[in-house]
Formats: C-alpha cells, structure tokens, sequence
C-alpha cells in the first residue's frame, strides 16, 4: 500500500491525482468515474507553469540572463456529489517548454480544465473546474539587462466554470517568475506566494559573469523543514535546482535560474519547475560560444480529485 | 433502492428536498430536522421565480408579454455543531398572474425563500441562515450576509437571478432570445411572448439559446424556440415549459407564446411555465378586434426549493 503523507488508501476518501499530459488546449483529456456512495467532491487544479527564457548571448560580459516563468493559476472547487455527473473529463495542461535560443521566450503552459462533456471548444457552462496557465516573459533580456518577468495572468471568475456555483471556490492567480539578472548582476530572489497558492513561479538566470540564478523561498521567516531555500544556479559552481514538491504539498517550487556564464564560457541552464511551477530562465552568455544554455520548462498543470 | 446518480439512499448522507408552498413571506414553514451524528449541513436555496408578463391585447398596442425572471440563488456550508436541531423552511412559490388577466400586466414576483431558526413571521436577519429573494420584473435581488449573519460560520455563495427577455415588440415583433446564463446560477429566465400582428402573421415567442459551443446532450439542449406565431388561420401556440436537466446542471425557463393575428381568431399563444426557481414565459400579445378576450395566460414562475444535505 502507497500510504503517501498517510492520505492515499485511506478508507473512505478517493483521492485521484491527474497531470498534465495535455499539450493543446481542450483536446486531450482524461475520465474520472465518481466511486459509488460519493457524497462531497473537492477539485483542485493548478495550469501548466510557463516555460523559463534564455539569457542573452551577446557582447562578451554584458548579456543579461533569462527571466522565469510564470506557475499556473490555482483553482479550488469543492461541490456535492448529487450535482456531478457520474463521469468527468480533465484536461491536465502541459507545462511550458524552456526557450532553447538567445533572448528566446520560453512557451507558455497550458491551461487546465474539469468538465462534464470533453469538448474541442472552450465550453464555460459544462465546466466544473477551470485553471488559466503561467506564462513565460514577453520581454527578452537585452545586451545589459536581464529578461523582464512575465506578466500575471487573470482568473476566470466562476464566470469560466459555471458549474462551480452549486458549490464553493476559490480562484488564485499563479506567481509571476522572477526577472533575469543585469550583467554581473543576481537574479532576484522569488518569494514564496503569501496569496494562498501552492505553486511558484520560477527564478531568473543570472547575467554574464559572475550573476547567479534567483533563489527562491522566503529567508528566515519559515521553517525549512517545511520550506527549504531552493539555490539558483552559482557561477563556477552549483547548477540550478531543479523545483520540488515539498511535504504535505505545502509547496511546489519553481525551477531555479541558471548562472551567467563567466569570461568566455557558456551560462548554466534554468531548471525545470515542480508540477504547476514555472521554470528557471537561462543564465546570461558570451556570443563568442555556439551554444547557449537552455532555459527550464514549466512543470505540468495538475489536478486532484477526493470524493468523500 | 433509488441508486440516482450514486448519491440519494448514500449511506452517511440525508438530503432532503423541499419546494414552494410559500405564497407569502414568513408565514408558511416546513421543518427540518438535524439527523443524528451529522457534521457538516450544506444547503442551497433558490428563491421563487417571476411569472411572465401578459401581452397587450388592444388594437393599437399588441407586444407580447415579457419573461420572468429567476430568483436568486444562495449556497450555505456550515459546520453542524452551529446549527440547532430544527430549522424552518420557507420555500417561495413561483409567481401566478390572477385569474382574470390584465392586458399588459408586468409580472408577478416570486416570493422568497428563506432558512431560518425559528418559524417567525417577522424577517429577523439573526435568525436567518439562508435567502434567496424571488424573482421579479428581473431576477432575484443577490442576498448578502447581512441578511443572512448566522451564514457567516462557514462558507457561502450569492448569484444574482437572470433576467427574463422581453416581449416581442407590437406588430408582429418576436420575443427576444435568452442567452444561456454562464454566471455559475443553475436557473434560468423565461422568455418574452411574440408581438402580435393586425392580421396575417403574429410574432414568435423567445427563444433559448443553447450555451455557448455547447454539445447536444441531456446535460444542455440545443437552440429551443418559443411559441409558434399565428399564421393565416393557423392559431398561435404557447410556449413550452421548462425542465430540470440531468444532475440538476440546470432548470430551464419557460417560453414565450406565439403572438396573435385576427385572421387566426386573435387568440395569443400562452407562455410556458419555469421549471423551479425559473421564470414563466411571457404570453404573446394580441389584437382587441376579434371581439372576445384574446389574452393568453403566462407561465407561472417555478416554485423556489431548498436542498439540505448533511452528513
């Protein structure tokens, strides 16, 4: 028996966890059967995190690094049983891929859905659940300064997921990620979302030099027990963190930043997000290298099921 | 046993049903009982939805009669313990129009419903768990917790009812059509009558659209028209009824009446009646020339209910 944080298996509670296979909107989905005797359904639902942008792999020691991507929205439904039908259908959102070019965007993620019939077409008033995804930056880092961080994204509002209002919800946007780091400069630090969300987005790349990746977590004020600092990518040294579940699902953390390359060397890569999460950016780059480190992707959207 | 969609007869769970015998505020209760043993209670009510409006039936005015509107809809979780072991239930009635009609009547409201800790026949905010005001001439007015404070020990939602649409315009004008409400209400609006024509042919009653991208399944219905105009001397038709969708996805509104013309006998089309807390359809309008009363009745607005589950 899996007795993961004594809650799976455990009688009387059908807890089913989906990911994000789905990489176009509305036209992948999966089938959840409501287990007899259901009485309650909660829903959770996070989209896709948006893909990290690469650094800049321009004049040697002024390109800035990649910024982080955006995580995914976060929606909670929790409905009665008797006003579900006996099947639904989930759209679990793919995360965004890690741009792979100087100055490139990443990609955004895909959104994550709960609905009764599995439409091509966005179809608010048969949809239950409903998470809009992270995005990635819009602004690339330029030959000095790091990417910009990406711009939030909006929640649906009941309006997107009618059939919610039998019930009661809560929506939340994701976490912007961080921005790129300036030549020679640290990505900034992301802090955790006090907004009620799970997800982060992910950190910036450092720019050329001696920029490291952004950190993400909240110094001090936590537990790290619970919390952990995750470390951006360090020049000459550490890679980026890749993001992580932490326990109890207290939170999933976003990919960390690449370092910026030093004199004549490539940067480090950005590193992929935690399901929901936003990946790192690309670390900042001389143009005299072929190559250029690939920013992280987005982590998959996500979506739990416990009927009691 | 009565397995519908795996929930009633669920062992662990009472849900109770109660629905509109309510013709006025505060004076006809049902009980409810606390069951034994029970944690969490969770109760949605709808208020009463608006009859439809009657049609003008003179010679130099004949629109048709508009839709009722939906009452209000209200969700309560609370933790048990926060809630005597009686409640009072006031379930509104869906609005009537008289039994004589009245050319041009506007719509009869839908009486709210209400939860309430004690069976008072004087609205006391601190005593009510749950309104859900009736629908009107537009939907039900949107609660909010200061009508209902004893809501705020556990969670609560509040949609505001939908409209009903207005009737079709004097000269044959069809009813207008009612969009499929996408704000998270499960209730629906009626639709207004069709206009009715000096001679020839009426207007259509309203009709409903379908939701937006919507498959044709028993969850959602395709397009419905309203209520056949008249035509030559065919008579105009009344519109349909609504009705309550699988797992309750939603409770239709009733249709417009076809409106009138004097070659058909000037007889307008009857709106159609809501399914609970929905709105009637109008009835169409008409023309006074044929010398009989040519008034056609509007639906009547769907009772207003109250689910209470516990467990």
């Amino acid at each position: 028996m899996l007795d993961f944080n004594n809650i799976l298996a455990t009688p009387g509670a059908d807890i089913q966890y989906f990911s994000g296979p789905a990489t176009g909107t509305v036209l992948q989905w999966q089938v959840w059967k409501k287990p007899r005797g259901a009485r309650w359904i909660y829903m959770l639902g996070v989209g896709g995190g948006g893909g990290g942008s690469c650094g800049n792999a321009a004049a040697v020691s002024t390109g800035g690094g990649g910024a982080g991507g955006s995580s995914g929205n976060q929606t909670t439904v929790m409905i009665p049983a008797m006003f579900v039908p006996d099947v639904l259908y989930i759209q679990a959102g793919a995360g965004g891929a890690g741009a792979t070019t100087s100055a490139g965007f990443g990609t955004n993620g895909i959104a994550t859905y709960v609905a009764i019939v599995p439409l091509t077409t966005l179809f608010p008033a048969g949809t239950i659940l409903a998470a809009n995804p992270g995005l990635t930056s819009a602004t690339a880092p330029t030959t000095s300064n790091g990417g910009l961080a990406p711009t939030a994204q909006a929640t649906g509002g009941v309006a997107g997921s009618c059939l919610a209002g039998r019930g009661f919800y809560s929506f939340l946007a994701g976490q912007v990620g961080g921005a790129g780091g300036a030549a020679n400069a640290n990505a900034p630090t992301v802090n955790l979302p006090t907004t009620g969300l799970m997800v982060t987005g992910g950190s910036g790349g450092g720019g050329v030099g001696s920029g490291q990746g952004g950190t993400i977590g909240t110094t001090g004020s936590l537990g790290t027990e619970f919390f952990p600092l995750l470390q951006g990518g360090v020049t000459g040294g550490s890679a980026a963190n890749s993001g992580f579940i932490a326990r109890n699902f207290l939170m999933n953390y976003g990919g960390t930043g690449g370092a910026g390359g030093g004199g004549g060397s490539q940067g480090t890569a950005g590193s992929n997000g935690a399901p929901g999460c936003g990946g790192g950016g690309g670390g900042g780059a001389s143009n005299s290298l072929p190559t250029i480190a690939p920013a992280g992707s987005g982590g998959p959207g996500f979506v739990y099921i416990i009927t009691t | 046993m009565l397995d519908f969609n795996n929930i009633l007869s669920t062992p662990g769970m009472d849900v109770q049903y109660f629905t509109g015998q309510s013709t006025a505020t505060l004076t006809q209760w049902q009980t409810w009982r606390k069951p034994r043993g029970v944690k969490n209670i969770y109760i949605l009510g709808v208020g009463g939805g608006s009859s439809g409006a009657v049609g003008a039936n003179t010679a130099a005015t004949n629109a048709g009669g508009a839709g009722g509107g939906s009452g209000a809809q209200t969700c309560v979780w609370i933790p048990a313990m926060f809630v005597p072991d009686v409640l009072y239930v006031q379930t509104g009635a869906g609005g009537q129009q008289p039994a004589v009609l009245v050319s041009a009547a506007t719509q009869v409201a839908g009486v709210p419903t209400y939860v309430a800790l004690e069976p008072s026949t004087t609205l006391t905010p601190n005593m009510t768990l749950l309104l859900a005001n009736g629908g009107t001439s537009v939907g039900g007015t949107l609660a909010t917790i200061a009508g209902m404070p004893l809501a705020a020990r556990g969670s609560y939602t509040f949609f505001v009812g939908q409209n009903g649409t207005g009737g079709g315009t004097a000269g044959s004008g069809a009813g207008t059509t009612l969009s499929f409400p996408i704000s998270g209400i499960m209730v629906q609006g009626g639709t207004g009558g069709g206009g009715g024509g000096g001679a020839g042919v009426g207007g259509l009653g309203g009709s409903m659209a379908a939701p937006s991208g919507s498959p044709i399944n028993d969850f959602f219905l395709p397009t419905q028209t309203g209520g056949t105009s008249a035509s030559g001397a065919t008579p105009a038709t009344a519109g349909g009824s609504g009705i309550i969708t699988r797992n309750f996805i939603m409770n239709y509104g009733g249709f417009g009446g076809g409106g009138a013309s004097d070659t058909s006998g000037g007889v307008a089309g009857a709106g159609g009646n809501g399914a609970p807390g929905s709105g009637g359809g109008g009835s169409g309008g008409s023309t006074s020339t044929a010398g009989a009363d040519t008034l056609a009745r509007p639906g009547n607005g769907g009772d207003g209910f109250v689910i209470v589950m516990s467990w």
